[in-house]
């Protein structure tokens, strides 16, 4: 597989703890992310599992432990924030697409505004994005002209269009028809291949057992199990209460 | 039905063949059943509420045919449009020119945002023609007579007494022709003389009030007597009936026609010119004899003189061309010999004439002489009596004497407007078909209008600033006041709105939320008093500043504080995953605000803004407590002169109409902007 052990890890987190008022929902979490690693994070819901992904490029602040992402501490530093979210790219399951703007538009914002580029050479990125999401012929359309599936890949297209080094997937197709998850998982999957570091929150076992170099289970805020889809799905091995109590539901 | 065979799927194959929804369902016929008769109740509502809209609209047709007088609006559309600068050609030029340009910009927005269908085309090509046509076709139909009585015997109508005048003066345009003769078809029955439908002098309206009035009485007594001799009536009552009856006798035993004996005399006439001694033409006019016409040789005043040819006798005379004359105060700038206004060495300002014109009711003929004299007194003008035309007025009467003359104004005002909003559609659609969009590009003529908006304010100022503020009016103020109110309190309300959500900067929001309270909780009224008067106290310098920028001031301020509570709403409405969107890309905060939210917040609260134009532009009517001269202060004025006592109902209801196709407008924009999908529509996501 692509870890690679020797290679010094793009994201290190370390005792990571945050709370909601008095709720303690991450509990010491401490993981290491390999460059190019694919890291698929699953658990029921209310685990935590949203909230880490989301502290990891600052949209949830956390209150104690480190985050480093390619070298920068996250902090309250409002320029370290700034960088860090320039090298990670986020999908949400609501898609987030801006309903006021094209598609191409939407690709094109960002890089223009943040990367300062210029439109030609944007749109020329937004194009060849499109073309790999697969849906080249939507770039003047608004987003709500477009089906869910579309939307989500239009999503992708434009966290990339930012080149990230990055990208993190919050349950990217849980608010899709089934008819429409597979068009975006693949888009997912080419998406790993090509050596995208990435994880992901999605309750897709299928793509995790296909997918994932490692897969982390969470429980109440904490990473309970953590290991490859060969040995997490395999229920002949021993594993944590909760995770068997898990799978057993799911498989 | 057969059971199912176990372990096989059942396959339909028999395909319904698709139809058309049933007739009753569909088209004119499936509107009615579902929207006007769909159950028993609604269907009563329908006729409820028809019979109610056709009740109040036939009354109102009615009334404004028969019986209103439009005078009051025909005759004052430039003062209810621009008020006191009509009196400025310069600043009436100005404000024209600002018109037309505005025309010509919503005809190149209309072409940029926006297709006008063929029926768009086809509505405006009908309006232009109406115009163009109505005044044009009314001319043939002739004016009404004018009714003047002359004679010995004072008339007495209820507790008014008239004694007739045996002179007028009254006003002519060169080679028109008057017509003069007894009026025998009105002077035979009372009944005739109580249907008459004309201008009338004063005696002879006196004279017409008073045959109506015996009309009634003797219904009344025919009524009484049956009453009386009814055996069912109760003796108490019959003596008071009795009683009653003596009294309406002793009253009436002579119908009017015969008290005043206007069957019998003949009468002399003579028309005099205007210095009240030469005669230009004399006649005898006989019952039931010859018409005597008459070309007046120039525009000027006339004096008729008229004497009737017996002891103790009245005579009604029905004239053609003769019409009641009006008296309007103006001011004008006194001109120099070089054409040059005079400027006062004193206070450096023009020097101005009050000038009286006298104006025909019947069209817009006037004369700026003085009223003539004969013997050093002045001869009385033919005035418009109670500012009525006497009678039912029928169609033809109400199409020649207002319908015809009000689109002649109209059509003067409007048709230019109209071509130019044609001209700049034109224009930029040959531009568009000239430059083709290369498509990532907005068309040129989107281009076009962004800019001309851009300017426009600036052309405009440049335009209006010259001209006196103090002297702003009518709908032209209304307008100000509202565009500014609009143009400078948007900025504001969008700062002030934002600052009341900037979490992370206190004391910004606590002032913002204390400016916006603080207006939110005084009435418009208070903040333009304040404005108006308690602003010198606080700087001298501030009372020179017009009471119009005043205003400006505190209605831009009060504007303000309302919508940055709707853009606020519309911030609210955003949901938090475009800013989390926006912030994962790495936007900044300014970026996230400028780019993602604030552009979708306002598009979401375009109907709710647009309803704040509308009662803004309603509001400014307020301004008229401080004095200010606009739209409804305008009409305040008009009712009040003498000329148009008693037509404040015609008066206000034209300017509600004004208000409220401005409104209308208004919002139908709104709705159309809604309906393109630039509003909230595209924000329908899944």
């Amino acid at each position: 597989m692509k870890t690679n052990e020797t290679q010094e890890p793009i994201i290190v987190c370390n005792g990571v703890n945050k709370w909601y008022g008095d709720f303690h929902v991450l509990r010491d979490v401490t993981v290491n992310i390999a460059p190019k690693e694919v890291v698929v994070v699953i658990g029921p819901s209310g685990s935590g599992k949203s909230t880490f992904i989301r502290c990891i490029n600052r949209l949830e602040e956390h209150q104690e432990g480190d985050i480093i992402v390619d070298g920068i501490p996250l902090g309250n530093d409002v320029r370290n924030i700034a960088a860090i979210r320039r090298e990670i790219g986020m999908v949400f399951q609501q898609f987030n697409l801006f309903p006021h703007l094209t598609v191409l538009q939407n690709i094109t914002l960002a890089p223009m505004q943040v990367r300062r580029q210029s439109r030609a050479e944007a749109e020329q990125k937004a194009y060849e994005l499109l073309e790999r999401v697969r849906i080249p012929e939507q770039a003047n359309k608004y987003p709500g002209q477009l089906s869910g599936g579309q939307q989500q890949r239009v999503a992708i297209a434009r966290a990339l269009a930012m080149e990230p080094k990055i990208m993190l997937f919050d349950e990217p197709t849980s608010a899709l028809d089934p008819e429409m998850i597979k068009e975006v998982l693949e888009v997912m999957k080419d998406l790993a291949e090509s050596g995208m570091t990435m994880i992901c929150v999605t309750h897709e076992m299928g793509f995790a057992q296909e997918v994932a170099d490692r897969i982390l289970f969470f429980d109440q805020g904490r990473i309970v199990e953590e290991g490859n889809p060969e040995t997490f799905f395999n229920l002949s091995i021993e594993h944590h209460e909760r995770t068997k109590a898990f799978l057993g539901q799911i498989l | 039905m057969t059971p199912n065979p176990p372990q096989k799927a059942i396959i339909y194959t028999n395909d319904a063949p698709r139809r058309h929804a049933p007739l009753a369902t569909t088209g004119i016929l499936g509107w009615l059943r579902s929207n006007l008769f769909p159950t028993w109740f609604d269907t009563l509502l329908t006729i409820v509420s028809a019979f109610a809209i056709i009740v109040g609209l036939t009354g109102l047709i009615q009334w404004t045919i028969s019986g209103a007088n439009w005078y009051s609006v025909t005759r004052n559309l430039s003062n209810l449009m621009i008020g006191s600068l009509q009196a400025d050609p310069i600043a009436v030029a100005r404000v024209n020119m600002m018109t037309l340009l505005l025309a010509f910009g919503i005809g190149v927005s209309l072409r940029a945002w926006s297709r006008v269908g063929s029926r768009g085309w086809l509505g405006v090509a009908i309006a232009a023609l109406l115009l163009l046509i109505v005044p044009i076709a009314v001319t043939p139909i002739p004016l009404p007579a004018s009714l003047v009585t002359s004679g010995s015997i004072s008339i007495v109508s209820g507790s008014v007494t008239e004694i007739p005048q045996n002179a007028m003066s009254f006003i002519g345009a060169q080679s028109e022709t008057i017509r003069l003769r007894l009026a025998s078809s009105f002077t035979q029955t009372d009944a005739g003389l109580a249907g008459v439908t004309a201008f009338t002098d004063r005696a002879a309206d006196a004279l017409i009030t008073s045959a109506s009035a015996r009309l009634q009485d003797q219904g009344r007594i025919e009524e009484v007597q049956r009453l009386i001799e009814s055996p069912t009536t109760p003796a108490p009552d019959r003596a008071t009936l009795t009683t009653e009856l003596d009294a309406l006798r002793s009253t009436n035993d002579l119908p009017i026609v015969d008290i005043y004996a206007l069957s019998g005399p003949d009468m002399a006439v003579r028309v005099l010119a205007e210095d009240g001694t030469t005669v230009l033409a004399e006649a005898e006019l006989t019952q039931g004899g010859d018409e005597f016409t008459f070309t007046l040789p120039e525009s000027s005043w006339y004096i008729l003189e008229r004497t009737v040819l017996a002891e103790n006798a009245n005579t009604l005379l029905e004239m053609h061309g003769v019409y009641p004359v009006l008296e309007r105060g103006i001011t004008r700038t006194r001109l120099g010999e070089d054409g040059n206004p005079i400027i006062d060495s004193r206070s450096g300002q023009p020097q101005v004439v009050s000038i009286t014109q006298h104006i025909r009711v019947t069209d817009d003929f006037l004369v700026e002489t003085a009223q003539p004299k004969q013997n050093g007194v002045d001869v009385t003008r033919y005035l418009f009596v109670n500012n009525q035309y006497r009678g039912v007025r029928p169609l033809d009467h109400f199409l020649v004497l207002h319908l015809g003359p009000f689109f002649e104004k109209m059509g003067r005002a409007l048709l230019p407007c109209l071509a130019l909003v044609a001209l700049g559609y034109l224009v930029m659609h040959l531009l568009d078909k000239l430059y083709p969009p290369v498509p990532p590009t907005p068309k040129l003529s989107r281009r076009i209008v962004f800019w001309m908006w851009a300017l426009m304010p600036i052309i405009i100022y440049i335009l209006i600033a010259s001209t006196d503020a103090r002297e702003w009016g009518g709908l032209f103020l209304t307008f100000i006041l509202t565009a500014v109110g609009i143009v400078v309190s948007f900025p504001i309300g969008v700062l002030l709105a934002l600052g009341r959500r900037a979490e992370g900067l206190p004391v910004v929001k606590y002032f913002c939320i204390g400016v916006i309270e603080l207006v939110r909780g005084v009435p418009l009224i208070t903040v333009l008093f304040l404005a108006s008067l308690a602003l010198p106290l606080v700087n001298p310098a501030l009372s020179n500043v017009p009471g119009a920028v005043r205003a400006m001031v505190a209605i831009t301020i009060f504007s303000a504080a309302y919508l940055a509570e709707n853009v606020r709403g519309g911030l609210q409405s955003i949901p938090p995953g475009q800013t989390e969107a926006a912030k994962a890309l790495g936007m900044n905060p300014p970026q996230v605000t400028m780019l993602i939210t604030l552009p979708q917040a306002l598009r979401a609260v375009i109907p709710t803004l647009v309803g704040q134009c509308i009662s803004l532009f309603k509001d400014t009517s307020l301004v008229a407590i401080v004095g200010l001269a606009d739209l409804t202060r305008v009409a305040d004025t008009i009712v009040a002169q003498a000329e148009y006592i008693g037509l404040r109902r015609e008066t206000y209801l034209f300017i509600a109409a004004v208000y409220f196709i401005f409104s209308f407008v208004m919002a139908y924009v709104s709705r159309k902007i809604e309906d393109s999908g630039s509003g909230v529509a595209r924000q329908v996501q899944l």
